[in-house]
């Protein structure tokens, strides 16, 4: 039953503190398009997506989705050979239980 | 909105941007690794350095705001080993691709293995020459298309990692530009190794994707990279990408101690004082003097001829002087010439044809030239009787003056058979007043090994003393 693995005795799980970031993206610098998805493949939270508006050389910058928590692992900002994305921590936030568990059932 | 606030804005070249590199082409992340390893182990950026080449792989250079060189296609190595002597303190990181540094600097690459200075080589492989239109490079797997192999490359590749083994490079690692992240471990511990390191990036190129059809090299070796910890022989091979390429740091090893080396011990002097000799320059009045000296290669000819013409500047330093020697390349034993031309005017031709003043320590050069003496008819000969047949000059014309010194019996006799030409030059000195006693003998100090100065000046006395002066 669903209950039997959402019991955080089950998993050994603890509330913890986890950063949240603002990504900022320079869409000039950026060469994305049919060559280039890095930034978008490789996040873990998926917080990015490819952007519709070309910017003036004629790629496609990647937006930021709605809701997106961002927690700064920084993988975009290493995977960026244009520097056209960074994220800064400007936060933390605390995550219960019950969200852990259903990150940790939904990898599964 | 700012590149300004980027975490790795202190190392970029702001102004530069955006860069030069392909869509899709992952050098820049190369650069970020960098960046990235630099910051998290907290170097100074003003003790780091970068050296690169030329190609798309050495444009890393342009977009670093260290300490950076751009030097010519293949010569990075050299000229980081330069930046490296002058400052030992110095983090030096060479950047280069594979047609940089192992196809047009490929001596250099090996050369560093051996001379073993602490040089980072970060070598990054798209295996051929891409900056020019992708030509193939000594990386290029067999069966490639490119510009120059268009029916499929022939030849076989050089596995880079293996030759930068047997070279004796003492870090050696192999990552690639899909895992950015062991990248940056392995430049970290590259930079620690203290002897030369060489770390092997595979990029992808866009122009080799293209011609050869290739859907994505970056998700093949996403796909068939496999980083491991321990690494064996068979993990060297990387001989197409169908089989898995392993990653990883091949060695890692101190760089061994080799002793120090100490200069040969100098000469010991002989006690007693050095004896000094002063001459007076005037005004010769020679207008054209060719002077031959010639013998068998050992008996001191060349010196001769450097004496000769030192004592001649000495004696008169607005003359116009040259020496030419030939001789074979026999240590002793073949034939030897010098050249003396002083002239009150400049001088054209530097070789003597017919000279005025012939000195002979021994035939050999008269019987290879078939016994012919050839000298001036106004002019003097002075040959060495112990070592010259006398047949040899027995057919002279007899305005020849012809004049005979045992030279190298005498020297033989009291001295050392070596200060032959010594005893020579000090007869010619007598019977001949072309050069001043004094200059000659300032000459002959000023070139003998110390310890032999008063051996050197008794034979000329000697020499002098028999001319009958």
């Amino acid at each position: 039953m669903k209950t039997d693995k959402l019991d955080c005795r089950y998993w050994n799980i603890k509330a913890c503190t986890i950063p949240v970031g603002k990504v900022t993206i320079i869409p000039q610098y950026c060469k994305g398009g049919e060559d280039c998805d890095d930034c978008i493949r490789f996040c873990p939270e998926k917080v990015l997506m490819r952007g519709s508006e070309p910017n003036d050389r004629g790629f496609f910058p990647p937006v930021l989705v709605e809701g997106g928590q961002c927690t700064v692992c920084g993988r975009c900002q290493l995977y960026c050979g244009e520097n056209a994305i960074f994220v800064q921590k400007v936060g933390e936030r605390i995550v219960s239980e019950e969200e852990i568990a259903l990150r940790e059932e939904a990898k599964e | 909105m700012d590149i300004g606030q980027h975490p790795y804005a202190e190392l970029l070249r702001t102004e530069m941007m955006p860069n030069i590199w392909c869509p899709g082409c992952r050098i820049g992340r190369v650069k970020n690794a960098f960046i990235e390893g630099i910051q998290r182990q907290g170097y100074d950026p003003d003790k780091c350095a970068v050296v690169a080449g030329i190609g798309c792989s050495s444009r890393i250079a342009g977009y670093l705001k260290l300490d950076s060189i751009h030097a010519t296609h293949g010569r990075a190595i050299p000229t980081a080993l330069g930046v490296k002597l002058a400052n030992p303190e110095l983090n030096v990181t060479v950047m280069g691709g594979d047609g940089d540094i192992l196809g047009i600097g490929g001596n250099h690459f090996l050369a560093l293995g051996r001379h073993g200075y602490d040089l980072n080589v970060l070598c990054m492989n798209n295996y051929g020459y891409s900056m020019t239109g992708f030509q193939h490079g000594p990386t290029t797997p067999y069966g490639a298309r490119t510009i120059t192999t268009s029916g499929g490359n022939p030849y076989a590749p050089l596995n880079p990692v293996a030759v930068a083994l047997a070279a004796g490079y003492t870090f050696v690692a192999r990552s690639t530009s899909s895992h950015p992240y062991h990248l940056v471990d392995c430049l970290i511990a590259a930079m620690n190794n203290r002897g030369p390191s060489f770390i092997e990036v595979l990029i992808p190129c866009m122009l080799f994707e293209r011609r050869n059809k290739i859907k994505s090299l970056e998700s093949l070796f996403l796909e068939k990279g496999k980083i491991k910890e321990t690494l064996s022989e068979q993990d060297v091979r990387q001989d197409h990408f169908s089989e898995q390429i392993s990653l990883g740091i091949f060695r890692d090893t101190p760089i061994p101690e080799r002793r120090p080396l100490t200069m040969s011990a100098k000469s010991k002097r002989s006690a007693g004082e050095i004896p000094r000799v002063t001459f007076v320059s005037r005004k010769s009045g020679i207008k054209r003097l060719e002077i031959r000296m010639e013998g068998t290669g050992g008996q001191g000819i060349v010196q001769g001829g450097k004496t000769l013409i030192e004592a001649a500047m000495n004696m008169d330093p607005k003359l116009n002087s040259t020496l030419t020697k030939r001789y074979g390349p026999e240590m002793k034993g073949g034939s030897c010439v010098t050249d003396v031309i002083l002239s009150s005017k400049p001088v054209d031709y530097p070789f003597v044809q017919v000279p005025d003043l012939l000195l002979m320590m021994s035939d050999i050069v008269a019987k290879e030239r078939g016994g012919k003496v050839v000298v001036n008819p106004e002019g003097t000969v002075v040959f060495d009787e112990s070592m010259v047949d006398e047949k040899v000059v027995g057919d002279l014309p007899r305005s020849v003056n012809v004049f005979k010194v045992p030279a190298t019996q005498i020297a033989r006799d009291n001295f050392k058979i070596v200060v032959a030409n010594n005893v020579m030059m000090g007869f010619v000195c007598g019977k001949t007043s072309i050069i001043d006693k004094d200059c000659l003998r300032a000459a002959i100090l000023s070139s003998a090994p110390p310890g032999t100065e008063e051996m050197n000046l008794a034979a000329f006395q000697k020499g002098y003393e028999i001319s009958g002066a």
